[in-house]
């Protein structure tokens, strides 16, 4: 492999394949990021052959197929053998509150089917906007406790087009370093001075702050989705209203699941009606797709004229409005839900805790189970995955060096059962890899 | 791989990477280099420190701003850690500052600096300063020391055109990591004025610290 040539085993006595493949992965995709000369396609030979080693050697398990719906248990293919692995332990989706697969849902998507046929067929501002669209944001609307809702075909497009529907060259945005790669790509797309804060240190997001005068803009997240910690949003709404800047929150991973009524961490912190623009995504615990806008009537008006990633895509699926739309109706009805989510989540840190796996500062339904070991990272992955366990790892570029790890999300639908046997996995495997102490044999089970 | 032909032994080299301003960045590069940036908007300050105790270059210690930049990526040759720009070197000694212009044509101050090394536990003070002018101050933190051998793209430019030389850096002891533990104060002084030091981050994303070490150059190439 030329990136690496100097460092091949056939050069040295004694080489292995698998120097080969290690050598293969002392890189990642940060090294093809960029790359100097004239060719627009100057880097894909290098990226190519690096991708020939690397892939195999741990990135193929990203994006595997599954055979059914997201649910606890789920049938994967291995890319890498055409097997296909039954019943592995799901800790990898999204699914927060098990909603995407219920009876209920399906039948409501079927319906729609039959009503609406398939695609919106049109931009929203245009033909793509059916009954299906405005009853779901009226009732979200309705359920935010906000004057109006705009949906967007993605959670990404969502802050893509808020973000620079609003902001414009000259102003000023200053988001949490760990904001979302949509929020960053909004304010590439504003054209505003964009700035970044250290994580939730609101000393430097003062810093920032003050030395700017003119419209701005400050962006944090409700639960951060690396690490599963929660924005410290008393103290940063302080700050930014003390130097006149309005508050985007983003709620992707908090939206029905923080609040007293699941509004979110604004208002778990009894800051809703502080905070100014509220962001949130379908596709986490609802179980669909799309996302969406909630605040005052002026600002929604505005952003339906001003949102470019909204009004150039076609409007979402009817079908799967009605499905999130049945799911809202099925989180009002039943807050046992998120009773249950929240008794997983305390359930879970626990075990993880007695078995003395690393999971920093989540105090959330996303646990990182941290690792870090960058060059080891994927190897665990597979081990984890033979050994039941179906969960993403993540590695740097998307964290930084030496903070790998499998970022672990827990659903309401998981049992005790799963729970525990998943955590007794997991300890088992890092127990093997040094990564925490000898305790599996230790971990309790309440249900035997 | 061109061959090696400057060689610089250090007990310690200390690099730390900082977010800087691209307008900045853009400023200080020649017009056929550009910034790398880590965010929108936020290029990459790199600052490195070395004491050596010998090489072609003799005993000095040298301070190098940089700014990271792309490597020259060629299919079949070996892929590079990280290229870097240097826009001004800061030493100790006169015979050094001559042979980093004279064969390296890496722009310097042209005074001498001070430059202190002070180990503590897991981590090293770095003090620059010149003629009684503090320059910057520097903490780097460790994490685990291992053997390594990188290679880095080094630029050059001068009136006579533009220039790269493959660095190899060696050594026993390398440690790296993204913690954010260190810092950086940086002073109103001829050596930093092109940066805006309000706007380059007081901590490090990475921290790099290389002990028992040498620096290899290979032969400058035109561009």
């Amino acid at each position: 492999m030329s990136v690496a040539k100097s460092k091949a085993p056939e050069d040295r006595p004694g080489g292995t394949e698998g120097d080969r493949v290690s050598s293969a992965m002392q890189y990642d995709y940060t090294n093809f990021y960029f790359g100097s000369g004239d060719d627009a396609f100057a880097m894909l030979e290098p990226f190519s052959e690096w991708w020939a080693e690397s892939h195999p050697a741990g990135y193929y398990l990203y994006g595997l197929p599954m055979q059914g719906a997201p649910e606890t248990r789920v049938d994967i293919r291995d890319t890498k053998t055409g097997k296909i692995l039954h019943d592995l332990l799901n800790f990898a989706s999204y699914n927060y509150l098990g909603l995407s697969y219920r009876p209920e849902v399906k039948e409501a998507v079927i319906e729609a089917t039959h009503l609406y046929g398939n695609g919106a067929s049109g931009s929203p501002i245009l033909s793509g906007s059916m009954e299906i669209h405005h009853q779901l944001a009226e009732r979200l609307a309705a359920f935010k406790g906000k004057e109006a809702v705009l949906i967007f075909p993605t959670g990404y497009s969502a802050n893509l087009g808020v973000i620079a529907g609003l902001m414009r060259s000259g102003d000023l945005i200053i988001a949490d370093q760990y904001a979302h790669a949509s929020v960053v790509d909004g304010m590439i797309l504003s054209k505003a001075n964009s700035r970044f804060f250290r994580h939730n240190k609101v000393e430097d997001l003062e810093r920032k702050l003050k030395r700017f005068d003119g419209k701005k803009l400050v962006i944090v997240e409700g639960v951060y989705s690396m690490d599963g910690d929660i924005a410290v949003l008393p103290e940063i709404m302080e700050v930014s209203k003390r130097y006149g800047a309005r508050v985007l929150i983003d709620e992707a991973h908090s939206t029905f699941i923080y609040g007293e009524t699941g509004r979110g961490v604004a208002e778990h912190f009894g800051l809703d009606d502080e905070v100014d623009i509220h962001i949130g995504t379908f596709s986490k615990s609802l179980g669909g797709q799309g996302g969406f806008v909630a605040g005052s009537k002026p600002l929604i008006d505005y952003l339906r004229g001003f949102s470019r990633s909204r009004f150039f895509s076609c409007g979402i699926s009817p079908v799967v409005a009605a499905g999130i739309l049945r799911a809202l109706e099925i989180f009002e009805a039943e807050p046992e839900l998120r009773q249950r989510l929240w008794a997983n989540v305390e359930y879970m840190h626990s075990l993880l805790n007695e078995g003395g796996v690393p999971v920093g500062n989540s105090e959330s339904q996303v646990v990182p189970i941290l690792v870090h070991d960058d060059a080891r990272v994927f190897e665990i992955g597979e081990a984890l995955m033979r050994d039941g366990i179906y969960i993403n790892p993540v590695q740097y570029p998307a964290v930084p060096k030496h903070k790998s790890r499998f970022r672990m999300s827990i659903s309401a639908a998981h049992s005790r059962e799963e729970l525990e046997q998943g955590a007794r996995i997991i300890t088992r495997v890092l127990e093997r890899y040094g990564i925490c102490p000898k305790t599996s044999d230790t971990i309790t089970s309440t249900t035997g | 791989m061109p061959e090696d032909v400057g060689h610089y032994y250090f007990n310690n080299g200390v690099n730390c990477l900082f977010e800087m301003p691209t307008s900045d960045a853009r400023r200080l590069l020649p017009a056929h280099l550009q910034p790398l940036e880590v965010q929108h908007e936020r290029s990459i300050l790199s600052v490195t420190a070395f004491d050596f105790y010998k090489g072609d270059g003799g005993v000095y210690q040298e301070a190098v701003l940089a700014i990271l930049v792309p490597p020259r990526l060629e299919a079949g040759e070996r892929l590079p850690k990280a290229a870097l720009f240097p826009f001004l070197v800061g030493t100790t000694t006169e015979p050094s500052r001559r042979e980093g212009i004279d064969r390296w044509r890496l722009p310097h101050l042209m005074q001498d600096i001070e430059v202190t090394f002070e180990e503590g536990d897991e981590c090293i003070d770095i003090s620059v300063g010149a003629g009684g002018d503090p320059i910057l101050e520097m903490t780097a933190t460790s994490y685990k020391f291992e053997a390594t051998e990188m290679l880095f793209h080094t630029f050059m430019s001068d009136d006579e055109g533009n220039f790269v030389s493959h660095v190899t850096m060696e050594g026993e002891g390398y440690s790296e990591h993204e913690f954010e533990r260190g810092s950086l104060t940086l002073y109103k002084h001829e050596m930093t004025k092109g940066l805006t030091l309000d706007e380059v981050n007081d901590y490090p994303f990475r921290e790099q610290w290389l002990k028992q070490g040498v620096e290899k150059f290979t032969s400058l190439r035109s561009l």
